[in-house]
Formats: structure tokens, sequence, C-alpha cells
């Protein structure tokens, strides 16, 4: 998934600027893993509501690498009785399988440039998968275990990388002070509350329609980057990390080069910061993460390679979280608000931007509800604003060079098993791209052609 | 970019320094596995988990066997606790189960509804005619402290107690004393008697 701003070749056409809106829209990271009941022992109601969101057992299962294990190991220990290997008997492994059924509000135009004009692409799309996830989920060796996801997606045909997150924890004697290590490929897949961007609701995303043509960078690297980050909490109360990242790009040449398109610029330091209590069943977080980031349009130059210069970002977000789970009723809400800095620079020099600096904010709510973990719901309220950049923004993705958009998804769902989700969701869109009536400027589209219906199929095993 | 990773250099030394000033140290289990739900020295936050500080030796362990044998198969007892003590040996059990005893117990805090309370200890302590309910302090103790495999009571959660009770009542959860004790009781003779045992 790349940075979803427009590339300069893509300044006028609007069904050559709407097929890469299309291609944005990729589906968030989801996930849910029955290899860690397997190793633990535990129902999925242990760590999760409803998956995959996290209960205050699951954070801290999480936060301690994954580790908590009931089974038998093969094991060994070293002249001064250290451990030296603990090994589950059999891999924890796990499959996740998503299969979903879409449908527009109004046929997107054909992706394909030299189509005759007014084409049409095919309004109804099945995916069966509409993702396939292989993972190794659970301890490695003591105080050290990994999520690793291998995803096949049915588009593009083939497995990649997914979410996979490295961690080694400890903890002092007296159980108060928790503290680890992370290495990992998408920044907020570390984190343990559900209100940042790889883990937000909606958990399963329509896997065609357009997306809104801007979002903030910190949501959109996953697969792109690398880090290595450090974190501790205490009491269960404070929890503080910090991370760096570093570009590492799949699919592309290395060394980087003037080939392998917009990528991270050096190191990017990554920080989040959280207060989260307790209370009988009740829990709740208000917290704060951000980046600073520099993003080389690399490729844009073949001639001068990667001496463009670099644009930066810099995404600041205030995030909270609430947490009621009851013996019959759950009820969760999450809020962030993400406020993103952009000098350009390398996009500037290349004509992609009408300013030298804009900014972003996003606004996003959600709240859901379920009975006995099998009937249930949720909805989630997102807006952008930002500014107002001609060339960012051009004509064929809004008429008026804004980002502006607003949005909300309802999805009601059925787990006839715990680990098995049928869901409906409809996504609705009042505001697109800066406009609700002939929003890009071209094709009299409307930000409500872009409504979404999806009927999805999610399970674990 | 060197000073973002000495700064995180810094932070791993300071985390593990704090991490070295250790405690008194608990058996390896309950300090790596059971605090996660049971919480540091058996005082757990949530009501999902019963607080098992003070909690009488020999119950803890007649509850261990009987999850680990799954003739205890209430539902959160199957969702939660025969996993983890399907592989626990006896001495691994009886180890848990001494530690947790010694522990000191919390009290509760005051009642929210001191009305419901008092109902509750009239409960408790004379139990209720009508419905065949005798008096808990009978097998529990005076001040619901338990004896033998009869387990204490005071300072647990409300919840997790409330919980019991229908589970005994529906027969979910084995034990035939306790089918026939709570068989008439009502959810709100439950909701007093488990309101004043949490304020214990």
């Amino acid at each position: 998934m790349g940075l979803q701003q427009p590339s300069f070749s893509l300044t006028a056409l609007a069904a050559v600027g709407l097929a890469t809106a299309m291609l944005c829209a990729a589906s968030t990271p989801a996930e849910a893993v029955p290899s860690f009941a397997r190793q633990t022992g535990l129902a999925c109601e242990a760590c999760h509501t409803v998956f995959p969101e996290l209960t205050p057992f699951g954070r801290r299962f999480k936060l301690n690498a994954f580790t908590l294990t009931t089974k038998q190991e093969i094991s060994d220990i070293n002249e001064r009785k250290q451990g030296t290997l603990s090994l589950a008997d059999l891999p924890p492994l796990a499959l996740m399988f998503e299969a979903s059924s879409t449908w527009q509000g109004k046929r997107v135009p054909d992706s394909n440039p030299s189509a005759p004009a007014g084409s049409q692409a095919q309004n109804g799309t099945v995916e069966f998968p509409q993702q396939l996830s292989l993972f190794y989920g659970g301890k490695i060796a003591d105080h050290f275990g990994a999520l690793f996801q291998v995803t096949y997606s049915q588009p593009s045909d083939h497995f990649t990388i997914d979410n996979s997150d490295i961690r080694y924890a400890d903890q002092s004697q007296s159980g108060d002070f928790l503290y680890g290590l992370t290495l990992n490929n998408n920044p907020t897949v570390q984190d343990v509350w559900n209100s940042t961007p790889a883990w937000g609701l909606p958990s399963m995303t329509p896997p065609v329609g357009l997306a809104p043509a801007a979002s903030p960078l910190i949501g959109k690297l996953g697969a792109q980057v690398a880090g290595a980050g450090v974190y501790g909490m205490y009491k269960d109360v404070f929890y503080l990390e910090g991370t760096v990242y570093h570009a590492a790009l799949t699919g592309k040449t290395t060394p980087i080069d003037s080939t392998s398109g917009s990528h991270l610029d050096n190191y990017m330091p990554y920080w989040r910061a959280a207060y989260e209590r307790q209370w009988g069943r009740h829990s709740a977080e208000l917290g704060t993460y951000g980046t600073h980031a520099h993003f080389n349009q690399g490729g844009l130059n073949p001639e001068n390679g990667l001496v463009m210069g670099a644009d930066t970002f810099t995404d600041v977000a205030v995030d909270g979280q609430y947490q009621y789970i009851g013996e019959n009723h759950i009820a969760t809400a999450q809020a962030s608000w993400t406020h993103e800095n952009q000098t350009w620079q390398g996009l500037l020099n290349a004509g992609g931007t009408s300013n030298s600096k804009d900014n972003l904010n996003q606004y996003k709510v959600t709240g859901s509800y379920y009975y006995n973990r099998t009937y249930g719901g949720n909805v989630t309220y997102t807006r952008l604003s930002g500014s107002t950049d001609a060339l960012l923004y051009p004509v064929g993705t809004s008429a008026n060079g804004s980002p502006n958009s607003q949005w909300e998804t309802f999805e009601v769902d059925y787990l006839p098993f715990l680990n098995t989700k049928v869901l409906l969701q409809y996504t609705l869109y009042q505001k697109f791209n800066g406009g609700s009536n002939a929003y890009d400027g071209v094709t009299n589209r409307k930000a409500s052609d872009n409504n979404l219906v999806m009927l999805g199929l999610w399970t674990n095993f | 970019m060197k000073k973002v990773f000495l700064a995180a250099v810094g932070l791993a030394t300071v985390l593990a320094h704090a991490a070295s000033a250790a405690t008194e140290s608990p058996p390896k289990l309950a300090r790596e596995v059971c605090s996660k739900c049971h919480g540091p020295e058996g005082i757990s936050q949530s009501p999902l988990f019963p607080r098992l500080a003070g909690q009488q030796a020999e119950y803890l362990d007649q509850q261990l066997h009987q999850f680990r044998d799954r003739s205890r198969g209430d539902p959160h007892a199957q969702a939660y606790m025969w996993g983890v003590a399907g592989p626990l040996t006896d001495a691994q059990i009886k180890s848990i189960s001494e530690y947790y005893a010694s522990r000191k117990p919390v009290h509760g805090a005051a009642p929210s509804d001191p009305a419901l309370a008092a109902k509750g200890k009239e409960i408790f302590f004379n139990g209720l005619e009508a419905r065949n309910v005798p008096a808990c302090a009978g097998c529990h103790g005076e001040q619901a402290e338990g004896q033998g495999a009869i387990p204490r009571l005071a300072g647990q959660h409300a919840d997790y107690l409330y919980r019991q009770l229908r589970d005994f009542r529906s027969e979910l959860r084995e034990n035939e004393t306790m089918h026939a004790n709570v068989q008439s009781m009502t959810d709100d003779d439950a909701a007093a008697l488990t309101e004043y045992l949490a304020s214990q």
C-alpha cells in the first residue's frame, strides 16, 4: 500500500485517478490468531471482546511477547540452570480466511486508459478469498515471541509479508514493571489499543471501491518500513514506547535507488505514551502517538536519482478508548484525532503540489456493542479536513483541490462461533475529496456514488 | 539519528534497572501465568477473575484439580482454567495454592448500597427460611473467611460471587451442597448477599 498522494503522471485523467484511488483502498490489517489459544489453552474471549479488539488481558498477553503458554515444551538448560530452549511441541500456526461480496453505489470508470470513453467497470465484486493469511503466532523461546503474517489476496494473486511483530519482554519480580523490545513492519501494529490505525475499526474493509485521496502517513506505511523499539508499562497503568523505523520496501530493488518509487528517507522516530485504568468491568485509555518522517519521492527524476529533496510529514495523534466487558453485554468506544503537517520539497520541485506546506486532520470515532459475543455491530465516523492544494488533489481527483471527506461505516455482525464472523457493512459518504456533488470536476460523480455495501465472512482457525 | 538510538538504549537501561528491584519472589508459575489475570499477589482488578490472596489452600488445591480433570465445567472454567490447569503437576498445584493462601487478603470497601448490604448480611447470618437457604456463616465462617475446602468469600468481587451463585443454581458449576443451598435463591437475594460479602 503506497502513499495516497497522487503521483505526477496522474494529474489529469479522471479515470486513471479513480483507478489509483481504488488501488489505495486496500484492506486494513485484521487479526485474531487461534494459535495463541492453542498455546495458552485460553478461549478467544480471554484476549478478545469480539475479534480483533483486545481485552485488558489480551493487551497484557501481547505486551508479554505472546509467551504465556500452558503446553508441554521441548526445553534445555545450561550449566547455570538458565533456559536455553523452550520450543512448542507443535508450531503455533493458524489460518485466517475472509470472503466478501461488495456492491458500489455507482459503477466506476474502466481502469483501462485505452477503453472507449465512458466505459465502466462491473458492479458487484466477489472475492474468494478476499484475504487468506497464514500465521505463526506464539512463543519462540523464554520471553521471546512473534506474530508473523503472510497474506494472499485475490487481486494480487500472490502471498506477501503482512503484519509482523517480533517481541522480547520481561517484568520485574513484583510484576509491577513490564518492559520489552519490538521489531515490526508497520507503525502502530505493535500497539495494544484499538484506537490506532493498524487496529482500528472497521476491521474488515471492502476490497473494492474508492477511498478518499488523503490520509495521514502513519496509517499507510505497512510492509514499507521496518523498525526496532523499546517499551515499558508500569503497574498496568503507564505505557511508554519509542521505535525507530527505516524504509524496508517489499518487491523493490535493493539497495533503494531511483527505481524504487516513493519511500521513507533515513530514519523515522515513532513515539507512544498511554495511560490506562481498569475498574471493575470497565477500562479506559488516553494516549498520544506520532511520528516525524522524511519521504523521498524516488524515481521522479531518473537523471538525479534520489536528490529531488524529501517531503516532511509530522503526525501527532491523540487517542482514547473505553471498554465495558460485561457477562452478557460488551460496549466499547474509540476516538482519535490526527494532525499532520506536510512540508513539500521533492513534490514541490516536481510540480506535484501548489503549496510548500499543507496540513491534514483526521477525526475518527467508533462505537461497538455485542450481546453474548454473538449479535452486535459497530459504527465508525471519519472526517478528513486539510489544506486546499490544486496540484496535490488535482481535477480528476477533486474539483476544488480539497481533501475534505466525511463518511460513516455501519456494520452488523453475527458470530455463530467465537472464531467466525458474518458481517453486513454499509459505508456512506457525505463528502468525498472536497465535495458532495461532481466532486472530481470531470465525471459528475457524487460522493454518495462511492457508497458501499459488503457482505463478508471472516473466520480464523 | 544517533541521539534517537541513544535515547532508546537509555530507556532500555532504565527499564532493566527498575526491573531488577525485586520484591519478595512468588513461585514462577504464579508470577508468569496466574498473575496475568489474578493480579500481582492474587489481588485481581477485574471482577471476571476471583481474588486469590488469602484464599484457603485446600479450596484452591481442590479447584485446580477440578480444572485439571475438567470436573468443574462452568463457562469461565472452560474458557480460562481448563487450558491453564491442564498441564499442572500435583506439586505445582500445591505450591500455587499455598502461595496464594499465604498472601494477605484484601478487605472490601464500604458498600455502595448500604441497605442492600444490610439485607445481604441478614441472609449471610440467618439464611432465608422461606426459601430453604441456610445461613452462609455456618460453613463459611463468621468473617466469611472460609475453612479447608470451604472458600473464603470476604472481600471477593461481588460480580464474581454473583456469577458463582447463578452457576450453582443452574448447576453449571458442580457442587451438590451449593446446588441445594441456592436452588430457591432469587437474583435479588444473590445481589444483596454478594454486595455484603464484597464489602467485608
